[in-house]
C-alpha cells in the first residue's frame, strides 16, 4: 500500500510558511567510489535544502483533522469513531485500512464502536432525586450522562473520569463496559469543544511517534512546536550528501530534521549521533584526563602528576621529561629548575584514534563554553542597541548590526565546534586533514577576533568599529563556507570514516 | 469527600452481601487502609489457605485503582515476594465501576487460573509453564506453610 504521504498534504507553493528549492542538476555519483575533482563537484549543493513548515500544536490539530477526513471518506464512517479506530491503531492508517477493509465488523467491535441494538439512545438529561453508583452522592437534580449499553453516571463523575483518562493513548470508553465515548460526548459532557480537543492532542505523542518520518518535535525543552516535511527525496539527497536538514520552528529555535538535535553542521548525522553518544559516556572520564593529566611528549600516554618534582618519567616508555616544558629532561642540568618553558617543540607522535578524539573533545569542549558565554552576550545586545539608540540618536534598523554579528558568531562557533568532530575521525595522514585544521584555525581566529568586537562596551567605539564589525563577520561567513566545504569533501570522499574509539 | 462516600458504601454492600470466600474491612479507625482476606480456591493448590492481603485507597477513588498487596507469602506466578499482585484491573484496566467485592473475586480467580504469559516471577511462570506438577507441589507447600 503506498503512504498517504506520497499523495496527500502536498505542501502548495505559495505557502509562506515554505522554502523552496529548486533540484540541482547534481549528478555526481559517489557511491561508485569515483574520484572527484573538488571544485566542479560541489556546485549547486549549496541551494539544497530541505522543504517544511513548523507547526503549533493547533495547527498540528488541523493536519491530523484533514488526514482524519481523508480516511473517513475511504471509510464512509463518521468524524467520532475514525478518531476512536485511529487512536486505536496508535495513528498507523494503512494498517487500519488494510484491517478495516478485511473485517469491518471485527474492527468496530475492537473499538466498541459496535451498539447494541434496541436500545435507547445514549442521552445526558436532568434527573431528579439521583444517587450516583459511582461516587455514590445523593443529587435532588442532576444531569445524568447514560450510554446504549444502560449504564450511566452523574456528570461530575464523568467529567472526573473523562479528565483521569486523558493520558491514555486510546480513546475513553463507558466505565462499564468497552462501548467508546466519542468526541462529540465528551464535548456534550463538558459543555465545550475544549476538552475533546485536548483528549486527541494529547494523543499527538503516538501520532507522531508513528509518523516521525515526517513529523518531529521541537527538541528545545518547553516548546511544543513540530516541523513536518513531505521532502523525502530531498532529505536523502541531502543525507547522501553529507549535508545536515537543518529545519528551524516558529519559535526560532534550530535543529537537525533528521536526528532531532542541536545543528551540527558539518559534522554528517552518523558521525554527530556517534559524536554525542561517545562524549556522554567519556565526559566525566575525559574532564579528569583533561583536567589532571598530560600526555608524554614522546609516547602520548596521558600521565598524572600526583606530587613530587617537575622530572618525570612515563611508566610506558620510561622516557624522562619536564613537567613545565615537555622537553628532555637531560638538558635540565640546574637544579630543577626549567629555562625552556617558551621553546617550542615539534611534535611528531602519530596520534592514536584515542587520543585524536581527546584532543578533539576538547576542543569541542572549549567552543561549546565560548558558544555558552556568547550566548550570553547575545542576551545583552538588545540593550546595547538600545543604549546606541538613547546616547547616540542612531536609529534601531542602524543598529541591527549587531544583531547581525552575534547570529554570525553564533553559527560560527557551532560549526567550528562540529568541525572537531570530523576531524577526529579523518586520516591524519592525508593532505585534506591538514588542510581541514588549517580551516579551523582560520575560522578560530575570525571567529575570535568578532567575538572581541561584540565585547566592546563604549557605544561611541562601538558606532566607530561598525565597519570593522562587517569585515569580521564577513571574514566568519567566508570561513564557515570555506570548513563547511572542506568537512564536506572530506566525507564524501571516504577520508573521514566513523569508526569505533 | 465522595471518595469517602464511596467507601462507606462499599463496606456497607460487603457487610450486607458477603461474597463467598472472601472479606475486607477497614483496619482501626481509618477507613482508606482496609485489610482483607481471601480463602484459597478448592481447585487450587492454594485450598486451604487463608491469604491476607492489605487494602490502601487513594484519596481520588474511585477515579484511580486501590493499591493492593499480599501480606501472605504465597507462590504464584503473578504475585512477588513483596506481595504486588500483576492484575490488569488494578493498573491500566481499572475502571470507575470496579468495586473491592469485583476485585477480590478477580485474585481469587488468579489464584485458580494463573497467566504466566504476563509473569511477575519469571521463575515461577517458567515452572508453571513446563513442570505443572512440581509448580503445585510448591504451591501447596508454601500454603501450609504460611497460610495455614
Amino acid at each position: 500500500m503506498t503512504s498517504l504521504d506520497d499523495y496527500n498534504f502536498e505542501l502548495s507553493e505559495d505557502d509562506e510558511y515554505y522554502q523552496f528549492v529548486e533540484d540541482s542538476d547534481y549528478e555526481s555519483d559517489y557511491s561508485s567510489g569515483k574520484v572527484l575533482k573538488v571544485d566542479e563537484s560541489f556546485q549547486g549543493s549549496d541551494d539544497l535544502r530541505l522543504r517544511y513548515k513548523s507547526l503549533s500544536t493547533n495547527e498540528l490539530y488541523d493536519d491530523v483533522m484533514e488526514r482524519v477526513e481523508f480516511v473517513r471518506t475511504i471509510t464512509q464512517l463518521s468524524t467520532d469513531s475514525m478518531i476512536i479506530l485511529l487512536r486505536l491503531y496508535g495513528w498507523n492508517e494503512e494498517k487500519l485500512l488494510e484491517d478495516y477493509t478485511e473485517n469491518p465488523s471485527e474492527i468496530l467491535e475492537k473499538g466498541g464502536l459496535i451498539v447494541p441494538e434496541h436500545c435507547k439512545k445514549r442521552d445526558l438529561t436532568d434527573k431528579p432525586h439521583y444517587t450516583c453508583l459511582i461516587c455514590c452522592d445523593s443529587y435532588s437534580k442532576v444531569p445524568v450522562f447514560r450510554m446504549e449499553c444502560g449504564h450511566e453516571a452523574c456528570i461530575n463523575c464523568y467529567r472526573t473520569y473523562l479528565t483521569s483518562t486523558l493520558k491514555k493513548p486510546k480513546a475513553p470508553t463507558c466505565m462499564s463496559c468497552h462501548l467508546s465515548i466519542t468526541s462529540s460526548d465528551i464535548d456534550r459532557i463538558f459543555g465545550n469543544k475544549e476538552f475533546s480537543k485536548k483528549h486527541i492532542c494529547l494523543s499527538f505523542e503516538t501520532f507522531i511517534n508513528k509518523h516521525s518520518k515526517n513529523y518531529k518535535w521541537c527538541p528545545y525543552t518547553g516548546c511544543g512546536n513540530i516541523i513536518y516535511s513531505n521532502n523525502e527525496s530531498t532529505l536523502n539527497e541531502m543525507l547522501k550528501r553529507h549535508k545536515i536538514p537543518e529545519v528551524e520552528c516558529s519559535n526560532k529555535h534550530a535543529f537537525c530534521f533528521y536526528c532531532s538535535t542541536e545543528v551540527h553542521t558539518p559534522s554528517d548525522c552518523k558521525i554527530a549521533q556517534y559524536w554525542i553518544q561517545k562524549v556522554r559516556d567519556e565526559s566525566t572520564n575525559l574532564n579528569w584526563i583533561l583536567n589532571n593529566t598530560k600526555p608524554c611528549p614522546f609516547c602520548g600516554t596521558s600521565i598524572e602528576k600526583n606530587g613530587g618534582c617537575n622530572h618525570m618519567t612515563c611508566q610506558s616508555c620510561h622516557s624522562e621529561f619536564c613537567w613545565i616544558c615537555d622537553g628532555k629532561w637531560a638538558i635540565h642540568t640546574d637544579n630543577y629548575v626549567c629555562k625552556f618553558q617558551n621553546e617550542k617543540k615539534d611534535n611528531t607522535i602519530n596520534k592514536s584514534i584515542t587520543k585524536r578524539f581527546t584532543d578533539g573533545y576538547k576542543m569541542f569542549i572549549v567552543h561549546e563554553n565560548s558558544s555558552d558565554l556568547d550566548l550570553k552576550l547575545a542576551g545583552t545586545i538588545e540593550s546595547k542597541i538600545f543604549t546606541l539608540q538613547k546616547e547616540l540618536g542612531i536609529s534601531w534598523i542602524e543598529g541591527q548590526f549587531l544583531s547581525e554579528s552575534i547570529k554570525i558568531l553564533l553559527h560560527g562557533r557551532s560549526v567550528l565546534k562540529w568541525s572537531y568532530a570530523i576531524g577526529v575521525f579523518c586520516d591524519p595522514s592525508h593532505n585534506l586533514t591538514h588542510i581541514l585544521e588549517q580551516n579551523q584555525t582560520m575560522l578560530s581566529n575570525a571567529v575570535e577576533s568578532l567575538s572581541l568586537k561584540i565585547q566592546i562596551k563604549d557605544p561611541k567605539v562601538l558606532i566607530k568599529s561598525k565597519a570593522e564589525f562587517h569585515d569580521a563577520s564577513s571574514l566568519v561567513n567566508g570561513r564557515v563556507v570555506a570548513l563547511e566545504k572542506c568537512c564536506q569533501e572530506l566525507l564524501i570522499k571516504g577520508i573521514c570514516k566513523l569508526e569505533a574509539i | 469527600m465522595s471518595s469517602l462516600k464511596r467507601i462507606t458504601k462499599e463496606l456497607n454492600d460487603l457487610g450486607r452481601d458477603p461474597p463467598t470466600s472472601c472479606s475486607a474491612g477497614p483496619v482501626g479507625d481509618d477507613v482508606y487502609h482496609w485489610q482483607a482476606s481471601i480463602m484459597g480456591p478448592p481447585d487450587s493448590p492454594y485450598a486451604g489457605g487463608v491469604f491476607f492481603l492489605s487494602i490502601h485507597f487513594p484519596t481520588d477513588y474511585p477515579f484511580k485503582p486501590p493499591k493492593i498487596s499480599f501480606t501472605t507469602k504465597i507462590y504464584h506466578p503473578n504475585i512477588n515476594a513483596n506481595g504486588n499482585i500483576c492484575l490488569d484491573i488494578l493498573k491500566d484496566q481499572w475502571s470507575p465501576a470496579l468495586t473491592i467485592s469485583k476485585v477480590l473475586l478477580s485474585i481469587c480467580s488468579l489464584l485458580t487460573d494463573a497467566n504466566p504469559d504476563d509473569p511477575l516471577v519469571p521463575e515461577i511462570a517458567h515452572l508453571y509453564k513446563t513442570d505443572r506438577a512440581k509448580y503445585e507441589a510448591t504451591a501447596r507447600e508454601w500454603t501450609k506453610k504460611y497460610a495455614i
